[in-house]
């Protein structure tokens, strides 16, 4: 129990370290005493650009050849938020006030606070019950993730992306060859709390990281959401019902806990990411801060290092919002453009916009950032998968009918609405539709990349949506007296609560389908011990070749051997053997599948492939056939097979 | 006022939320809750067929025998607690070549696992 308290506490003190100090040190630099932000505003502000300034302070640690370990680490911050209190200190010496005002809002009433207090307790709950079962680290992404963040801390450098692959012709594990899928943002902060804490990454923190990502998140498009329809009279009520929609509802499915669960960091991120972008272009536009665009162009630099997907939606999103601005206020559009230019052309914006072509340029350039990886997402859609979903598969996988339901209800009151041509409308207009349209028809917009990954991204800019015509068709139920009395106050007040039911219950059945009821908790414990067995008994000369069909949390047994991304080599899906677009390697499949044909011979003399990790229950008799296999390890779902010749 | 209380409700929250799943995967991880053992070689490489049994399982009492081509040649029985791994060491046995030699091994709840080497 002690052992659990002092990790907790270790864990709360790099949380604080790497997230917190340094984005509060920066908002002191920047803003000196009298911040242009609420508390709450400056809670997840600060988390955000702690967030990317650890990586880039580690990226520079790597830059220098400085090992990065707990001390460069945490030295470096302290030396971050030293030089931003020397500044600090400077400003008040030359009384240099910052010019940016807060934004004042009107007050929550007693009954909308506790509203927002209830909805916290009954989000973080339902995610908490969710995540109870799927702690245990055992899901695919997030045990690739962790081997790039482990391969940090053990190396000291920051890693090269590459991995050995199987030569097609001569069956031989090629030298390790670059690869684009991940992105350095993904894992340093990962490393910096493992080496900061030093709790290990087979545990609850990796998870957990990223539960507080995804919660700050839900807190910022609460915030959001506020700012957005600040000239609204219901501003406060329709974020507590977009925070009704994000939170409670539609708790756990796609992109929300199980993104959590199953370590989809750079989305998780990426959600987080574009809500406070798009909070501070809209306070850069509608109060002319040049300091504030610095900060949108500093959240967005952080986010090309930490997920090109988001950053990819993100610039569809800001074309989109451009495009309808144009549209809905063309004649005035020469004043705006001098006034976006008098805003963009001050010290503050252009030196985020040099310090990010240094960084990409001279420090670390993002791996996708190469026409291969390029080339892969802009283009005529190559998959049956990549053709779009439908407007029903999207309200039925993703958003939910009702929020689906009320998000283009509220869209079409935006657009219809004599507000449109404000920042404010065009913002969240040119978020739902972007999102929707490169979801929906992909190929007009030359996208080629899993249109289901792209529509996840819809979730944040409908409940926003949902939440104003939900306030919005109740207000004009409500309102309809002081014009004409169309509805009396006690039908309005059923059809209320019928919606708030009809809401609340396709939410909370979205919810109740996605609850993991299959606890595998054996398995990945079976899968800890054998891959410990392994570690203990093989030389990195031998090859190890696991299934990934039938073992669960197959992708964190690399974790125990570090000896590169793809060791041990894996027999992947069965689907992508057969891969009709390219050719594909076969060795991974014939050796566990069918060892004793002459193929997979070729395949074990290629690869030296000498042990086998499979499940006996679906992959055991064609081993036992041969007499060139032992099997040397037997438990309930994993057997090991060694080839001894 | 309110912004502070919201901040301190949503670090409260996070702070139970944390403390309960990082609990929970600890007590998660024990392996003694979940009711299983193991059966391998301690050499997997080699023509040793010294072996060990991992045990979490209530169960102390397992029963092994060793068979040369289907044919028993040595059994015996061996207590292990909960949490413990009894390692066993097959003595006398010589005539291995061109021979199928198994160990099975049955737990008291009548569970059996096999491994084997062929020489």
């Amino acid at each position: 129990m002690l052992d659990i308290i002092q990790s907790q506490l270790l864990f709360y003190s790099a949380i604080i370290l790497v997230f917190f100090v340094p984005g509060y040190s920066l908002l002191f630099a920047v803003f000196g005493k009298k911040w242009p932000f609420s508390k709450l505003e400056a809670f997840f502000i600060s988390f955000g650009s702690g967030l990317i300034l650890t990586t880039f302070i580690i990226l520079l640690l790597g830059r220098m050849t400085i090992p990065i370990n707990g001390f460069s680490v945490v030295f470096s911050i302290i030396l971050f938020t030293f030089i931003c209190g020397i500044i600090f200190f400077f400003r008040q010496h030359k009384k240099i006030l910052s010019n940016e005002k807060i934004l004042v809002f009107p007050e929550f009433s007693k009954m909308q606070f506790i509203a927002i207090i209830l909805l916290l307790f009954l989000t973080f709950f339902i995610k908490t019950i969710y995540l109870k079962d799927t702690i245990l680290p055992s899901t695919t992404d997030l045990g690739h993730h962790m081997y790039w963040a482990k391969t940090v801390t053990i190396t000291g450098k920051i890693p090269v992306y590459a991995k050995n692959d199987i030569d097609i012709k001569t069956n031989i594990l090629t030298p390790p060859t670059p690869i684009a899928d991940f992105i350095i943002g993904e894992h340093l902060i990962f490393s910096a709390v493992n080496l900061i804490s030093k709790i290990d990454f087979i545990s609850y923190f990796p998870a957990l990281i990223l539960l507080l990502i995804h919660m700050m998140g839900i807190l910022t498009l609460f915030f959001l959401t506020r700012l957005i329809f600040k000239e609204y009279s219901q501003a406060n009520t329709i974020a507590i019902a977009t925070l009704f929609f994000i939170g409670p509802l539609y708790a756990l499915a796609s992109p929300q806990t199980k993104f959590v669960s199953g370590g989809v960091i750079g989305n998780t991120i990426g959600n987080f990411f574009i809500p406070l972008t798009i909070y501070f272009f809209l306070r850069a536009l509608t109060e002319k801060s040049s300091t504030m665009l610095a900060f949108a162009l500093f959240i967005s630099l952080g986010m090309v290092y930490t997920h090109h997907l988001s950053t990819f939606v993100f610039i569809f999103i800001f074309f989109f919002s451009v495009l309808f601005f144009l549209l809905f206020n063309f004649k005035e559009i020469k004043n705006y453009l001098n006034d976006w230019l008098k805003i963009f052309l001050k010290p503050a914006p252009l030196a985020i916009v040099f310090l990010g072509l240094v960084f990409v340029f001279f420090i670390y350039m993002p791996t996708y950032l190469n026409t291969k990886a390029i080339g892969t997402a802009v283009g005529t859609p190559s998959k049956s998968t990549r053709i779009g979903v439908s407007l029903v598969e999207l309200s039925n996988a993703t958003t939910g009918k009702i929020r689906m339901a009320f998000s283009l209800f509220g869209l079409a009151i935006l657009i219809a609405s004599r507000k449109r041509r404000k920042y404010y409308n065009i913002f969240i207009i040119g978020w739902a539709i972007a999102v929707l349209m490169i979801s929906i028809e992909p190929g007009l917009f030359y996208v080629n990349i899993p249109s289901n990954r792209i529509s996840d991204y819809i979730i944040f800019p409908f409940s926003i949506l949902s939440g104003f015509s939900f306030v919005y068709l109740f207000e004009l139920l409500k309102n309809s007296k002081n014009k004409k009395q169309l509805l009396k106050p006690n039908f309005v007040l059923i059809t209320f609560l019928l919606l708030f039911t009809f809401s609340g219950m396709n939410g909370l059945h979205q919810n109740a389908s996605t609850l993991n009821t299959n606890k595998n908790i054996t398995s990945v414990l079976e899968t800890y011990h054998v891959s410990n067995f392994l570690a203990q008994k093989t030389t990195i000369n031998d090859i190890i070749l696991k299934d990934h069909n039938y073992i669960a949390a197959d992708s964190w047994i690399k974790l125990y051997f570090m000896h590169g991304y793809t060791y041990p080599l894996s027999r992947g899906y069965f689907k992508r053997y057969d891969d009709t677009t390219k050719a594909r390697e076969q060795c991974t499949n014939l050796m566990i599948s069918v060892p004793n044909t002459a193929e997979a011979k070729k395949c074990f003399a290629g690869t030296k492939t000498d042990f086998l990790v499979v499940n006996p229950k679906f992959d055991s008799a064609q081993f036992l056939k041969s007499r060139d296999f032992w099997q040397i390890y037997a438990t309930n779902d994993i057997a090991v097979f060694y080839k001894n010749n | 006022m309110q912004n502070k209380i919201i901040i301190a409700t949503f670090i409260l929250l996070s702070i139970f939320s944390f403390s309960f799943l990082a609990y929970t995967e600890e007590k998660n991880k024990n392996i003694d809750t979940q009711n299983i053992w193991f059966l391998y070689f301690n050499n997997p490489k080699d023509q040793s067929l010294n072996f060990s049994i991992e045990n979490h399982t209530d169960n102390t009492k397992f029963h092994w025998e060793i068979l040369a081509n289907k044919n028993k040649i040595q059994e015996g029985m061996t207590a292990i607690k909960k949490g413990a791994i009894g390692k066993i060491s097959p003595t006398g046995i010589s005539d291995i070549a061109n021979k199928k030699m198994l160990v099975r091994v049955t737990a008291g709840d009548n569970s059996t696992k096999e491994i084997y080497k062929n020489f």
